[in-house]
């Protein structure tokens, strides 16, 4: 039974679409690109700030120029994609972090000032848990997970949730064991509900 | 357990979840009404996140171009052939220098011995010379007693008085006494005596007693060799720790063998140890029992 192409899915036809972006099809690049570029852009938006297309730009540029030696099925790009993406987040943060110990800090600098922001977002919302389910626009979303959970854990949940990887692949993309993944996104849910439902005083 | 936690400002979650439960809540599948219970926000929050945006069309407009471009051109230089011919020729290059050193070592030793064909002795032999390297050429035995390690031609000496000059404190030594020794080895060898014997006495001016009822035979020896060491050193047994005779003991210790029988090799100065052989120093020999 072909399995039906999905938001996160290809199916059947992937294969297809592979071997043709392999040879150069203009067509089958443009596929794969508009395929997984939401979710790369998703990723890529919970820590590069405003870097987020040029990441992104260099992530898929890196794709093409290794996509005639890849070899493997589709979950095996996702991840192969993911792991680029991954390592390129990497790098700009390592970049950063260099940019800003040159100069001199303030608490209230760089991701504190974010963490600090959204957890004044959420301490200013009488029903977190109303709010959440609302229309929330997912870099919102994105965001809010960033600030409220520690960054191993937050980089695990965004691959699961918006990069759509299983444990496995995102074990394989973040160097870390199976078991291990699936510990700290436990972890990672139970603090997420532990800090939306909180009530408000305790923030 | 979850002291860390309250310690840190967290109350613990008094609610459960399953493996299955966290699954389907991270795939973005799960309504907040249908959350277990405590998750319904945890569960809206994921599923706003699995919100992916929306592409933009003329950023990628560009980037698919320049992906094109960068697939094509991978395409046309293969990474991984490449990366193969690197290591190969990096391997080769290793195996060959290798191989060279191994060559060079072995012609060097058998050069060195004389035991290279009689042509090509000759050859290496004659183009050595000229950077003051000396090696036996063939048919020369005992030629290069006359010679030094060091490029210092000696001439030999046809003074047969060679019981004379050995056992002489002569430091320099620069008698051509291997060649003596040889020389009586030879005569030794034609007139019919014991080789082992003569060679000795005449290296230890008369103070070896080879072939006098000794029990410690040098192991190669065949009946007609003495044991006898040149050098300082003591000799570390092989049957002539009875009887040896040690030559050369106050000299340089430029190693050289003295055989018996019809190739003698024997270069002054010797300190060598030969085992099952009569071995000179040209000077200096002293035999103890």
């Amino acid at each position: 039974m072909p399995t039906p192409a999905t938001r996160h899915s290809l199916g059947d036809q992937f294969q297809g679409i592979l071997t043709a972006a392999q040879d150069g099809g203009e067509w089958a690049v443009a596929t794969l690109y508009r395929w997984l570029h939401p979710a790369v852009v998703g990723y890529l938006r919970s820590r590069a700030g405003d870097d987020v297309e040029d990441l992104a730009s260099e992530t898929w540029l890196a794709v093409a120029r290794g996509l005639p030696g890849f070899t493997g099925d589709e979950t095996a790009f996702r991840s192969w994609v993911f792991t680029i993406a991954h390592r390129r987040l990497v790098d700009h943060h390592r970049a950063k972090s260099r940019r800003l110990r040159t100069r001199s800090l303030t608490p209230d600098d760089g991701e504190g000032s974010d963490r600090s922001e959204a957890l004044a977002e959420l301490a200013g919302t009488d029903d977190p848990a109303a709010e959440v389910v609302g229309a929330m626009a997912g870099d919102e979303a994105v965001r809010r997970i960033v600030a409220l959970l520690p960054a191993d854990q937050a980089e695990i949940v965004l691959l699961r949730v918006v990069a759509g990887l299983p444990v496995e692949e995102v074990a394989a993309v973040t160097g870390r064991r199976a078991g291990t993944v699936r510990v700290l996104q436990h972890r990672a849910l139970r603090r997420l509900a532990d800090r939306l439902e909180r009530p408000v005083d305790e923030v | 357990m979850n002291r860390p936690a309250i310690a840190r400002g967290m109350r613990p979650n008094r609610h459960t979840l399953d493996e299955d439960s966290a699954s389907r809540m991270l795939q973005g599948t799960v309504h907040p009404d249908d959350a277990p219970p405590g998750y319904g926000s945890v569960a809206g929050l994921l599923a706003a996140a699995s919100v992916l945006p929306t592409v933009d069309e003329d950023a990628a407009t560009g980037t698919i171009s320049a992906m094109v471009e960068a697939v094509r051109g991978a395409a046309s230089t293969p990474q991984t052939p490449r990366r193969k011919s690197m290591l190969s020729k990096l391997l080769a290059g290793k195996a060959l220098a290798a191989i060279g050193v191994v060559a060079l070592t072995a012609s060097g030793a058998a050069a060195a011995t004389g035991s290279l064909p009689d042509p090509v002795q000759n050859v290496v032999a004659g183009a050595v010379s000229h950077v003051g390297i000396d090696i036996p050429q063939p048919g020369d035995e005992g030629h290069s007693a006359g010679h030094r390690q060091d490029g210092a031609h000696r001439p030999t000496t046809d003074d047969s008085s060679t019981s004379t000059t050995a056992g002489t404190d002569d430091s320099s030594g620069d008698h051509g006494h291997g060649q003596q020794i040889s020389d009586i080895a030879h005569q030794a060898k034609q007139d019919g005596q014991p080789v082992g014997p003569t060679v000795c006495a005449a290296a230890s001016d008369g103070k070896c007693q080879a072939g006098d009822d000794h029990k410690g035979q040098g192991s190669g020896g065949d009946g007609s060799t003495t044991s006898s060491t040149a050098g300082s050193g003591s000799n570390p047994g092989n049957g002539s720790q009875d009887h040896e005779s040690q030559a050369g003991a106050d000299h340089e210790a430029t190693s050289t063998t003295v055989t018996t029988g019809s190739q003698a090799t024997g270069e002054d100065h010797s300190g060598g140890r030969a085992e099952g052989s009569s071995t000179s120093g040209d000077s200096g020999s002293s035999g103890h029992h």
